[in-house]
């Protein structure tokens, strides 16, 4: 029997029926089937990444949540925002004398009575919510690349599908008495029902906190997931990981129609005769129409080069110092003219965290730009609104926040953990690796911070200096390991959050127009991509050179702290990389000095 | 597997019972019924240890027990009501129990002829006693995560933090109806925690009437347990990084209700069972099912010094560190191996951490044992990460800053709980640091009011509060780590000690030992500097050390177990320890600008450092060694702050090293001077192992001394 001509995508869960009756004739006893897990992610895994069929599987945010049939596979781009307690669920049952499985399942018709028979397993619940601050271009280019993709398969997966062959039959003689059937249309239809309903009538259900760190920007579009994990895959998934899941989408209705109703309120008495704690399984409270529901079959992380989308990320020699160049021009032409602020914008927009040592996270470089005029009536300061629209255009994940004092006092940014909910309250500062965060802090005026103020700015120095977030446990203090390169844009040096470089901007004469063409950018964004992944290193020669340079300097200045040095080196770093040269060369490092110098020079001039 | 035979275990578990010997040679259970019989014990614990101890001790059993724990928590009930003896005291036969109890054993007999099962009186119904059957001592307890879907039915131990817990409400156990038709009593055993009462009489007599008999809830003939819920979540330790502390429900019933607050660490052995979802909620749920935890036995576990229980490997790796000659400097390097020098500082750290044992005196008066530090120095000079190792490194460590964040700050404070309206007492930081260190960063930028009450703490160790009607006074046996930055914020060498010291002098003289670490300019450390910037940036990990530190749970276990020690200064040693202290007493009188303020405290505290120091050798009485070198750090942390004085002395140090040699030989009357003797002089008042050689050199050219050759021992040739 082979995989291919299953129908993995339109019914995932035939095929694991198929797998799983296949392992229970070879197994001898019940409990030797909770050992593996039946070779689904083995198929699953060849198909949807070997033969790249991951990108005809529907995704959830970029097709509305109606149009895709229950149980069918889906896929979903998401952040790791929460983790629920482990599911005990009835995983295989017996009945009439044959083993059934209910993996996957959010329902199934367990036979009353067959309790002895019942194999008790357990599953993960994350709770994953859409990529923060994930700029518009890469969810386009995502769009785009389903629908290519969907136009060359369409033609072969007709091919693949001849009706008749053996396993199909033997599939679809199953689905008959098979307990969910697929009479998909039907379940639509009263899905889409209990969707009009909650949208139009129910208040409860729209103030149900979903936990978007960010917020939903863009009104309510995008859901967030509950991703059920099976078989301890989720051991190396971490918080603030961004997955991309591939599932089958259940969906019950009496479930959620129940779940509709308790949050109305309905049957508050049975919760007190079940239990005292409201929190009992909070999965149940969300409503399935707002938070859909994925039996993760198999997952993976997303990095960086995922955006580059298949296109080769070498770019010839002759090309980087090109780009490069290009790039810089057009920072300098955001920045008002200013070449030196513009040099350290683009080693800042390549700066991330690539190693931590005890405490200090090595490769961060935290930019203040000083000298920004505050925007109208406490609006955005137009240096702030540029700078956060040039990077949003470079880099996959952004995030521009005003340092207002309405925001800083509006809510903690840190996320915190709800005891009586038994959820995490997310916060702003919840944010995947490799989010940008703008801060303008010219929003900022004088007036008075409360204690939720107070702590935020603790838990932005926190994360400028150490590059972590504590998570607030009530009981204790989590720290969380972040890396999130900021930007800071303030009028004065900004004495509130301590940065690694600080530059003063020396805006001249407006510029001519600067045109950006789309294959700019593209070529832009493959550059940067390019160059985070860099590997860089320090042969024995340069190391000389720069550890005399170092102590000259020190015995020249003696304020000079193992701070400074420590930024001198991240910049050679990102320096080098920038040029997409493995080694640092000395003209490089000459390079960085000079950048100080000037950076130094201006700062004096203030 | 064949099914296992519950008459059999039965007899098991009532012949265990007879025949357990405990430790102290009685029969350990058999006592405990008794108590039982005679109304004075509730709860009767069943340690599967015991179980497993007894002799001809079936090991399968014991599994049985442990993987199947609910059933036989029936089967021990059922096999104590076979065994419970008559009470060999009399009972006062008051409370509606027992005038229930009597009433239905003597309905019985004249209702023998109805064989009803529902009629019967359930056992459960006259229990007085509890059951529970508690986890092994020595069996690690799991992290949260640990406990898995296989582990259902299981007896589990599991340590965590407890988050919520509700109030203690009761819970039905058996439902006791009466029956308006035929007048019987009609009993129905609850198991969950819901339940369908029964409305329709099922007795026979109704039955065969077709009366259809009406029945009432008796609330007093029910029997009812207190019964409460609690939420346990996992340990941070626990979590593996980057994930979510994991939550579980226990319920908690009888005895064992009340003993936890939100907050607590506990240890709970329980039973890890699903409850199905019934009726409407089955609907909902689909397959899940929720899981809970029936506590079996609880302890609070609030981790001390003299809590901690070292295993046996820990064991075996402290003595042979003991052995090891060289186990301060090793220890004393292991502490924040990542900040580079600073050697004398950790010693003093180390001390700090090790502490001498608290006296009391006959009169009532105690003497604290803990060593406190205070760090100074400029800003960026690895003063917090010291302080946050420390914190790390102590199994109770509170760091907080000199304004503490939270209302409560330091001390204490009063406060209305929002939901019962009463005061409560919430302690702060130095409170919550009983028995432990407390790190208070920024000490400079304290508030007044902490500092006065900072004063108490520091010498009598504790807190008193009067506010709101509450005084009263709160232990806080805590050893103190402030750091403090300079008056100016950096240290200004124009002005004096005093002037950068922005803390009065009642407060300095409670610390131990104050240290000022400066950041000084010299090739030597810049080169140090750009080297260590340059390899971590290079191979993305700090230089490796010319040593392996050693590990901070070693570290730990060393210093708990250093802690058992408690030394005493011998009686020989008590004329050189005061002389040491009368010659600090007249160097300081001598000089016209005395920095330093030595009074009986300074006496105590070479006391206490000398007494560590012999703690760290596992030794019960204090050294001469442990006193010269209490000394030498005393005199190094001064140095720190006054290095100027020495300068100021006009004497070179070669020749400095020559007076101190010549003159404690003098006072000896001896013509022999031993390396280490001399070592130690020189020590004390800050100079180098380098210099001293030197100065030997030196001098044997000028013939004053001979050096022997082998040993460095000194010896002055005759003028």
């Amino acid at each position: 029997m082979g995989g291919p001509s299953m129908d993995l995508y339109g019914n995932p869960l035939g095929a694991v029926r198929v797998l799983f009756e296949r392992s229970c004739r070879n197994a001898a006893s019940a409990a030797e089937l909770t050992r593996s897990d039946w070779g689904v992610q083995e198929l699953f895994q060849n198909s949807l990444f070997a033969e790249s069929g991951h990108l005809q599987v529907p995704e959830i945010n970029s097709v509305p949540l109606d149009a895709i049939p229950v149980n069918s596979l889906v896929r979903f781009r998401g952040m790791v925002q929460d983790m629920f307690d482990v599911e005990y669920y009835i995983g295989a049952y017996k009945d009439q004398g044959v083993w059934h499985t209910s993996k996957y399942m959010d329902v199934a018709d367990v036979p009353s009575g067959s309790e002895a028979e019942a194999q008790m397993w357990d599953r993960r619940v994350l709770y994953c919510v859409p990529i923060p601050g994930e700029n518009s271009w890469v969810k386009e280019s995502c769009a785009a690349q389903r629908t290519a993709a969907l136009s060359t398969v369409t033609v072969s997966q007709g091919e693949k599908r001849p009706r008749g062959s053996s396993d199909e039959e033997a599939f679809e003689a199953m689905e008959a008495d098979a307990p969910l059937g697929n009479d998909a249309s039907d379940k639509k239809r009263l899905r889409g029902d209990e969707i009009a309903s909650t949208s139009q009538g129910s208040p409860a259900a729209t103030d149900l906190d979903l936990n978007m760190p960010l917020g939903s920007s863009e009104g309510n579009k995008l859901v967030p997931c509950l991703i059920k994990v099976y078989d301890g895959q989720d051991a190396d998934l971490k918080l603030n990981d961004v997955v991309e899941v591939f599932g089958v989408l259940t969906f019950d209705p009496q479930i959620s129609a129940a779940s509709f109703h308790q949050n109305n309120g309905d049957d508050s008495y049975m919760d007190v005769v079940q239990s005292a704690f409201l929190e009992d399984n909070v999965s149940m409270r969300l409503p399935a129409s707002k938070v859909p529901r994925l039996q993760c079959i198999t997952w993976r992380k997303i990095c960086q080069s995922d955006y580059a989308h298949g296109a080769s990320l070498a770019v010839l020699p002759s090309d980087v110092a090109e780009t490069r160049k290009s790039l810089l021009d057009y920072l300098t032409f955001s920045l008002g003219g200013d070449a030196l602020a513009a040099e350290y914008l683009l080693l800042h927009l390549l700066s991330q965290v690539h190693a931590r040592v005890d405490a200090m996270a090595l490769g961060k470089l935290s930019l203040n730009i000083t000298g920004c005029n505050p925007g109208s009536e406490g609006g955005l300061s137009p240096t702030a609104a540029t700078a956060a629209d040039v990077i949003s255009k470079l880099v996959p994940r952004s995030h521009l926040m005003p340092l207002s004092l309405q925001t800083l006092n509006h809510a903690p940014v840190a996320p915190r953990k709800d005891y009586v909910s038994n959820r995490l309250v997310t916060g702003a500062m919840q944010l995947s690796d490799g989010t940008h965060l703008t801060l303008d802090e010219t929003a900022l005026q004088a007036g008075t911070l409360n204690s939720v103020g107070v702590q935020n700015l603790e838990v932005l120095k926190h994360l400028l200096q150490w590059q972590k977030v504590e998570y607030d446990f009530q009981y204790h203090k989590m720290e969380m390991p972040a890396d999130v390169p900021v930007l800071v844009l303030s009028q004065g040096k900004s004495r509130i959050l301590p940065t690694d470089v600080i530059v003063p901007l020396n805006a001249t004469a407006s510029h001519n127009p600067f045109n950006v063409t789309d294959s700019d950018l593209i070529s832009w964004r493959r550059y940067i991509m390019k160059a985070r992944e860099m590997d860089h290193s320090l042969d024995e020669s340069t190391q000389k050179i720069v550890e005399n340079d170092l102590v000259a300097a020190r015995q020249e200045d003696r304020t000079l702290a193992p701070d400074v040095f420590h930024r001198w080196l991240t910049m050679a770093r990102l320096m080098a990389v920038s040029y997409l040269e493995p080694t640092l060369k000395l003209e490089r490092w000459r390079k960085v000095r000079d950048l100080e110098h000037q950076c130094a020079a201006r700062l004096r001039c203030m | 597997m064949p099914a296992p035979d519950f008459k059999a275990d039965r007899e098991r578990c009532k012949e265990f019972l007879r025949s357990y010997i405990g430790d102290d040679g009685t029969l350990k259970y058999m006592k405990m019924l008794q108590q039982v019989a005679n109304r004075k014990l509730k709860a009767v614990e069943i340690n599967l240890g015991d179980v497993k101890d007894a002799k001809d001790a079936d090991l399968s059993f014991v599994e049985r027990i442990r993987t199947n724990a609910r059933r036989y928590v029936g089967l021990f009930a059922d096999a104590i009501d076979d065994l419970l003896p008559e009470p060999n005291i009399p009972l006062a036969r008051d409370d509606d129990f027992d005038v229930f109890l009597s009433q239905r054993t003597e309905e019985v007999p004249e209702q023998m002829d109805v064989v009803d099962p529902l009629h019967k009186l359930p056992p459960e119904i006259k229990r007085y006693f509890e059951v529970y059957i508690k986890s092994e001592d020595k069996n690690a307890a799991l992290a949260l995560r640990g406990v898995k879907a296989s582990h259902i039915g299981w007896l589990v131990k599991v340590r965590g933090i407890i988050t919520r817990c509700t109030d203690v409400k009761p819970l039905m156990q058996v439902a006791t109806y009466t029956c308006e038709t035929c007048g019987y009593e009609i009993y129905q055993e609850v198991t969950s925690r819901s339940f369908m009462p029964i409305s329709e009489c099922p007795s026979v007599r109704c039955r065969t009437n077709n009366a259809k008999g009406m029945l009432s809830l008796q609330v007093r003939g029910s029997k009812f347990t207190k019964f409460q819920e609690a939420k346990i979540q996992e340990l941070a330790d626990q979590v593996p990084k980057g994930h979510i502390p994991r939550t579980m429900t226990v319920q908690i019933r009888g005895e064992l209700t009340r003993l936890v607050g939100p907050g607590d660490l506990v240890e709970i052995s329980g039973i890890f069972l699903p409850t199905p979802y019934t009726g409407f909620r089955a609907m909902r749920a689909g397959l899940v099912a929720d899981t809970y935890l029936e506590a079996m036995s609880i302890i609070q576990t609030k981790k001390r010094y003299d809590e901690y229980v070292l295993k046996d490997v820990e064991q075996d790796l402290i003595r042979n560190l003991s052995e090891d000659g060289d186990i301060y400097s090793k220890l004393s390097s292991s502490i924040a191996p990542e900040i580079f020098g600073h050697e004398d500082v950790k010693k003093a750290l180390l001390l700090l951490l090790v502490g001498a044992p608290s006296r009391q005196l006959s009169d009532g008066m105690k003497i604290r044992g803990d060593v406190h530090v205070c760090l100074m120095g400029d800003p960026g000079v690895a003063k917090s990460q010291l302080l946050k190792h420390m914190v790390s490194v102590a199994p109770r460590g509170v760091y907080t800053t000199g304004r503490g964040s939270s209302g409560v700050g330091l001390t204490a404070a009063v406060h209305r709980d929002p939901v019962t309206n009463e005061m409560v007492l919430e302690g702060g930081a130095l409170v919550l640091a009983d028995m432990g260190i407390c790190a208070i960063d920024e000490f400079d930028k304290m508030e007044e009011s902490d500092r006065t009450a900072i004063h108490e703490v520091m010498e009598q160790q504790t807190v008193s509060i009067a506010k709101a009607g509450i005084t009263t006074s709160l232990n806080a046996r805590t050893a103190i780590l402030a750091a403090a930055n300079p008056a100016w914020g950096r240290y200004d060498m124009r002005r004096t000690p005093a002037e950068n010291i922005n803390l009065p002098p009642a407060l300095l003289s409670r610390f131990d030992i104050m240290w000022l670490i400066l950041d000084r300019a010299d090739m030597d450390s810049d080169l140090a500097m750009a080297r260590h910037v340059l390899h971590v940036h290079q191979h993305s990990a700090p230089p490796s050390l010319d040593f392996t530190p050693l590990d901070s749970s070693t570290l730990r276990a060393y210093i708990s177990s250093a802690r058992q020690v408690i030394p005493y200064v011998p009686r020989d040693l008590t004329e050189y320890m005061a002389s040491a202290y009368s010659a600090l007493r007249q160097e300081e009188a001598q000089s016209d600008a005395p920095h330093s303020y030595t009074t009986a405290r300074t006496l105590l505290s070479i006391i206490r450092l000398s007494e560590a120091l012999a703690r760290l050798r596992f030794s019960n009485v204090v050294a001469q060694s442990d006193i010269d070198e209490a000394l030498r750090l005393m005199q190094m942390s001064k140095f720190s702050l006054y290095t100027d004085e020495r300068k100021k002395s006009g004497l070179d140090p070669i020749s400095d090293i020559y007076s101190i040699i010549r003159d404690e030989a003098a006072r000896a009357r001896t013509m022999d001077v031993s390396y280490n003797s001399a070592l130690n002089w020189i020590s004390r008042k800050g100079h180098s192992q380098a210099q001293l050689k030197e100065c030997l050199e030196e001098y044997a050219a000028l013939n004053v001394w001979q050096i022997n050759p082998t040993n460095f021992d000194i010896h002055f040739v005759d003028a």
